[in-house]
This record gives structure tokens, C-alpha cells and sequence, in this order.
């Protein structure tokens, strides 16, 4: 498989122009690519106010991920996670992220699978959804 | 009928054959979706799919957003090829023009403008160990899902399941839908489900089938598609046709 990865990615909303500058930038589909990493997060406790946006690649190649983790990843801000998975059928195997207990994890020899929702409640976030009350 | 009539890149014999009386009609294969911006490159396992083929129209359709397009795979044991919607909500699919501002960024011709009229839609989803989760909805997708649990002029659906002795089931989270129905078959791994929905919604909205991340926090699930069609009605004798299409269409 010549694209044999998959990224995710959740930033502060601050730095969401930022990456949708990215996106286009490094994606195929021109000014489309911006309407990825659009998904709001919100702070489980305070579940209406977006303050983080993050959403996930299409395929990678290694030779894209060899840039984006060089020259994009160490270069998020601060309460930035990005997550580099296996482009297999789901659920996917999480190769690497700079969010530190899952990467123990994974230098510990454990396999870990691709677990949005473990993850985002570990970092006490909640998706969007601005109907709640 | 023609198959692949535009582009480069056909592969092998495949030719499916839509469902009687379908009005869209896509189906996962390399002869029918390609993963380059030019439209000429048969996708394989692995690769997102950008442009699918709907041959009843003979119109190659594209998603231009790269995070959003699903990605090919292959059953082991069946082969059978299938769409993956993983667990981003920005793989979906949809079908009529003009998707709405949030993503759903398919460009679609005039041929299929009016399909989301008294419309009928089935596809195939299968199971993993892990389940799924999947909606349709006819509204905003994107920004928070939340029309696809309160819908007011459509309708929504979801589908969870699991495999291998998790059993599955289908809940359906509109009462504005009608007409719902679910059938499944053993077929390799796992079951294949042919689901139908029905919309009593003006043409031209926006109808979108994928990954609903809203339910993210509550189950993460993904969504696999190995066929869909959709109907300018629907009936109990289509989901028959439509199920026994699903069991073909991918060889």
C-alpha cells in the first residue's frame, strides 16, 4: 500500500486557520481541504463553547508523514494532539502521538487501537453539538 | 447500459447492473471508484476513494475534501470490496447537489437534483467486531449532527451492531421516518445489512449517508458501505431487489 497511514489531529480553535492553510497546502483537493479538522470540541465542562477543532486525514504516505512530523507536529501549539494510525480496516492501530500516555503505552510494546471517545474523554473534551443546553 | 464511460482505468469485466427501477446506483469496486484528483486511477485497497461511479446516470461523482472521502477495502475471506466511513466524521457520502456549507462537498450533476423526492435509499453496511454506527440525515451533517436526532422535515437513522455473538440491532431515531426495514445475510466475517430509508423531503436538499460524529462521545463506531441505490419510491419488493443486488455487487 503505497499510503499506508492515517492522521488525526485536534487544535486549539485558535489555530485552525492555520491548519486549514496546511490543508490546502498539502492536500489534493484544493480550497475543499479546508473544510477538514472542522469538528468542534468543547470542554466537557462547558459543553457550548467550541474551543478546539480537530478532524482526520485521508491516506498518508511515509513520505508525508515524514514531513508533517518534522516540520508540522512539533510545530503546534500547546494542547495540540496529533495521532498517526495504521490505514488498515477498522479499528485502526494508533503507531504514534505526541499525547503522552497513549505513546507509554505504545513504547511499552502494548498495541493500541484507534479509541476516539476514550480519548477525548481522557482529555476532557466533548464534540460539539450546539443544541445542547 | 455503459460502464466507466468517462476517464481512463477501467479494470477487469466487472459490469454490475443497477437495481430495477433504481433511480442512483454506486457500488464499491476498482472499476467504479477512483482515487486521484484527475479521475484516471483505479482506487485499491487502502486508497480513499475521491470519484465514485453512479451508472445509471453514467455521471463519476467527487469528493474534493481529502479527509472526507471513505476509504477502499477488501473482506478477507469474501472479498468483497466495501467503503470504510471510519471514525472521523468527515467520511461520508452524499448525493445531491449543492451539498451543505459544513463539507459534504460531493459535486454532483443536475441528473440526480430531484432523487431526494419522495426518496427511497438503501445500502449495505457490514459488521465488525467492533460495530458501527452510521446515520443519514437531509440536513446540516456536519456542524453537529443534532438534525440527524431531531430532524423536522426528513429523516434519521442509526444502525449499531456488533459481530460475533455481540448481536446487532437497528434503532431509528426519527419518528419522521418511515418505512424502515433490515435484512441481513451471513456472508464471510460478518453480516451484511441492507438498510432502507425513506424521506418525504423536498428536492434538492441535501441527503448525506456516513459517520456521525455527534454520536462519537456516546459510541464510536465506523460505517462500512458496499452498495447503495435509491428509489423515487420505495417498496418492500425493492429492498428485496436491492437486497439480493447487495449480495452481487461487489464480486
Amino acid at each position: 500500500m503505497s499510503k499506508p497511514y492515517l492522521g488525526f489531529v485536534i487544535v486549539p480553535a485558535s489555530y485552525l486557520p492555520t491548519l486549514q492553510t496546511l490543508a490546502v497546502q498539502l492536500g489534493d483537493g484544493g480550497q475543499a481541504e479546508t473544510l477538514n479538522f472542522t469538528e468542534g470540541f468543547c470542554l466537557a465542562t462547558a459543553p457550548t463553547v467550541v474551543v478546539a477543532y480537530g478532524g482526520g486525514t485521508g491516506p498518508l504516505d511515509q513520505a508525508t508523514v515524514d514531513y508533517l512530523e518534522a516540520n508540522v507536529v512539533p510545530n503546534l501549539p500547546a494542547g495540540s494532539y496529533w495521532m498517526r494510525c495504521s490505514n488498515s480496516p477498522y479499528p485502526w492501530q494508533v503507531l504514534k502521538t505526541n499525547y503522552a500516555p497513549t505513546q507509554s503505552l505504545i513504547d511499552a510494546g502494548q498495541t493500541v487501537y484507534f479509541d476516539r471517545a476514550a480519548i477525548l474523554a481522557d482529555l476532557g473534551v466533548v464534540i460539539s453539538n450546539p443544541s445542547t443546553p | 447500459m455503459p460502464i466507466c464511460t468517462t476517464g481512463a482505468g477501467s479494470v477487469g469485466a466487472f459490469v454490475p447492473t443497477a437495481p430495477a427501477g433504481a433511480a442512483f446506483a454506486v457500488a464499491v469496486h476498482p472499476t467504479l471508484c477512483r482515487s486521484d484528483a484527475g479521475n484516471t486511477t483505479p482506487c485499491n485497497p487502502g486508497d480513499a476513494i475521491q470519484w465514485w461511479y453512479e451508472f445509471i446516470s453514467a455521471t463519476w461523482y467527487q469528493q474534493a475534501t481529502s479527509g472526507s472521502r471513505f476509504i477502499m477495502r477488501q473482506d478477507a475471506t469474501s472479498k468483497k470490496y466495501y467503503a470504510e466511513a471510519g471514525p472521523s466524521r468527515t467520511h461520508r457520502f452524499g448525493w445531491t447537489p449543492n451539498q451543505n456549507a459544513n463539507g459534504n462537498t460531493f459535486t454532483y450533476g443536475a441528473s440526480v437534483t430531484n432523487i431526494a423526492s419522495t426518496y427511497g435509499a438503501f445500502f449495505g453496511v457490514g459488521t465488525s467486531s467492533n460495530g458501527y454506527k452510521f446515520g443519514c440525515g437531509n440536513a446540516d451533517f456536519t456542524a453537529n449532527g443534532t438534525n440527524l436526532v431531531n430532524l423536522t422535515d426528513g429523516a434519521a437513522w442509526y444502525v449499531q451492531g456488533a459481530d460475533g455473538g455481540g448481536g446487532r440491532y437497528m434503532y431509528e431515531s426519527s419518528t419522521n421516518a418511515t418505512n424502515v426495514v433490515m435484512s441481513s445475510y451471513v456472508n464471510g466475517t460478518g453480516l451484511l445489512l441492507s438498510q432502507s430509508i425513506s424521506l418525504g423531503i423536498a428536492p434538492t436538499v441535501p441527503v448525506s449517508i456516513g459517520y456521525d460524529a455527534s454520536l462519537v462521545a456516546r459510541t464510536l463506531q465506523s460505517g462500512n458501505i458496499w452498495g447503495i441505490c435509491g428509489y423515487t419510491s420505495i417498496s418492500s419488493g425493492n429492498r428485496t431487489t436491492v437486497d439480493n443486488w447487495l449480495k452481487v455487487v461487489a464480486p
